[in-house]
């Protein structure tokens, strides 16, 4: 049988440096996009603001209170409006454990 | 084989693999880019529907009668910017109010409207209020009044009509106050731009009327004008007002849904269905069966003291809202309204002229005087067979907004 000249084991480790770059840079950059947007966490507290606001108005509970949650703490404010005794805003802020602000709603409220 | 050369190929693979790891990635990123974007936007959007109704706040809270569209800052730090809009609507108010901010995607925008009507909780619980003229009231038959009632301090009595007594337990079953020499006000500049209408000529968009329109709220009101309307099956709804010369006739096949409707004659043939403002200024016939849904208004506005104008209510039919008859002759001893047999007014009857009554009414009656009319005699404030029962309004009712004389409103339907 002839000898067979050929330079597969050299290509074949090229190649799989290639793919393996290609892929753990990939999968770097993928990753680094799902942690650094953090929108499952904003997603869950801006729901849990709207139910706390949606809660308040059906109980009339509007008192100056905090609420604490494991991963964040929401502060709930009634504040005055522009000097008038019949409408307030009620403001809601979200803070994670770094004290950083996460979100905020706050709506108008008319109380006759 | 090439020269003594085998082909590999492994290099070529390996690349083609990449490019197809390197486009899925591409793929991811791009997903994660949009769905941050979106979820971005989704944001804005529910920040503008919460300014809008912020905004609506404000208007019920909004102390003047009519706002001009105007815009402003919301919370004064310039990052909340509403437009708002508030004016007559025939006996309501209608509020508009618009939110909007630039974004990547230019200007994104979320509007509210909603009829506001009167804040004033006192009526939810008043039956009865009878103008003082110094008569007493007579009750007969089957009559329930149940409630708080004002009577005049000549006081209530039983009496007969055709050989037939009162028969219930107690006269009024509820509190029972002294009336005045006067009925409770009204907003009389209401009043005044009501009567205007019926002899507008400016801004009418045509005399031709489509089949079916739909005018939101937000946009300027469609003014129609024409001798006669004859409404059989159209589709009216939102913001539009038609003003006839002569006669409105609606038939049961039309679908009116909010709009106004001026005429010196308004005729709602049997079996209609729908929710619309009816101004009359000499007739106002509501055929039999016919219902108007809440928050329905038919009012007679009497122009000539010479004519005889009246407001019938037939047999089975139904309003909910309010029925109202403004007549500047207060003197006037005709029945202005006539509420037949089986028929009901949920909500408010207001009448400065005599009131007929043989249906029911579950809210309030305010009037300045009864009649009663059988085949042998006519009996002044006398009540035979008939019910006024304010607990069976709904606790939700919210009266038009002609009775907030007090300026505070609330929302008595969302529109659009």
């Amino acid at each position: 049988m002839a000898r067979l000249k050929a330079a597969t084991l050299v290509e074949s480790i090229m190649a799989m440096v290639i793919i393996s770059i290609v892929f753990a840079a990939g999968l770097m950059v993928v990753n680094m996009v799902i942690n650094s947007n953090r929108s499952a966490f904003r997603y869950r507290v801006n729901l849990a603001l709207q139910q706390m606001a949606s809660e308040t108005k059906l109980q009339n509970r509007y008192i100056d209170e905090q609420i604490d949650s494991a991963d964040y703490r929401v502060m709930k404010e009634i504040l005055p409006y522009q000097d008038r005794k019949d409408i307030y805003i009620l403001s809601l802020r979200a803070y994670d454990l770094d004290n950083e602000e996460v979100m905020q709603h706050r709506e108008l409220v008319f109380l006759p | 084989m090439k020269n003594g050369w085998l082909k590999g190929s492994s290099l070529f693979y390996a690349l083609l693999i990449s490019i197809l790891i390197a486009l899925i990635c591409t793929a991811l990123i791009s997903v994660a880019y949009y769905n941050r974007l979106l979820n971005e936007y989704d944001r804005t959007l529910e920040r503008l529907l919460r300014n809008a109704e912020s905004g609506m706040q404000w208007l019920q809270a909004a102390e003047e009668r009519e706002i001009p569209a105007r815009v402003f800052d919301l919370y004064g730090d310039g990052q909340d910017s509403v437009k708002v809009k508030k004016e007559q609507w025939g006996l309501f108010y209608v509020a508009h109010c618009e939110a909007f901010q630039r974004t990547l995607r230019g200007h994104s925008r979320s509007s509210r409207s909603g009829l506001l009507g009167s804040n004033y909780p006192a009526y939810q619980k008043m039956a009865l209020y009878l103008q003082d003229n110094f008569k007493p009231l007579t009750l007969s038959g089957l009559t329930r009044i149940e409630g708080i009632a004002f009577v005049p301090q000549a006081g209530v009595k039983s009496g007969y009509v055709d050989g037939t007594s009162f028969q219930g337990e107690q006269l009024i079953a509820g509190e029972r106050r002294l009336s005045n020499r006067g009925l409770p006000p009204t907003v009389e500049p209401m009043l005044q731009r009501l009567e205007a209408q019926f002899g507008r000529r400016d801004s009418i968009s045509s005399g031709f009327l489509p089949d079916t329109l739909q005018q939101s709220f937000g946009a300027p009101t469609q003014f129609f004008r024409a001798r006669r309307f004859d409404l059989g099956s159209q589709r009216l709804s939102g913001n539009i007002c038609l003003i006839a010369d002569s006669l409105v006739t609606i038939g049961r096949g039309a679908q009116l849904e909010d709009i106004l409707i001026f005429a010196p004659s308004i005729q709602v043939e049997a079996g209609f269905e729908g929710s619309v403002q009816l101004f009359a200024q000499q007739q106002l016939d509501i055929g039999r069966g016919a219902q108007l849904r809440y928050p329905s208004v038919a009012m007679l506005i009497p122009s000539n003291v010479q004519t005889r104008p009246s407001l019938r209510l037939a047999k089975e039919a139904s309003l909910s809202g309010m029925l109202m008859i403004y007549s500047k002759q207060t003197k006037n001893a005709f029945a202005g309204i006539k509420l037949e047999t089986n028929s009901t007014v949920e909500g408010l009857l207001y009448a400065n002229t005599s009131l007929e009554l043989s249906g029911s009414i579950l809210g309030t009656a305010i009037c300045s005087g009864f009649i009663l009319r059988t085949a042998a005699s006519a009996y002044d404030n006398h009540l035979f067979n008939t019910r006024i029962i304010a607990p069976e309004r709904s606790p939700h009712y919210i009266a038009p907004a002609i009775m907030a004389v007090n300026g505070t409103t609330k929302i008595a339907k969302w529109l659009d």
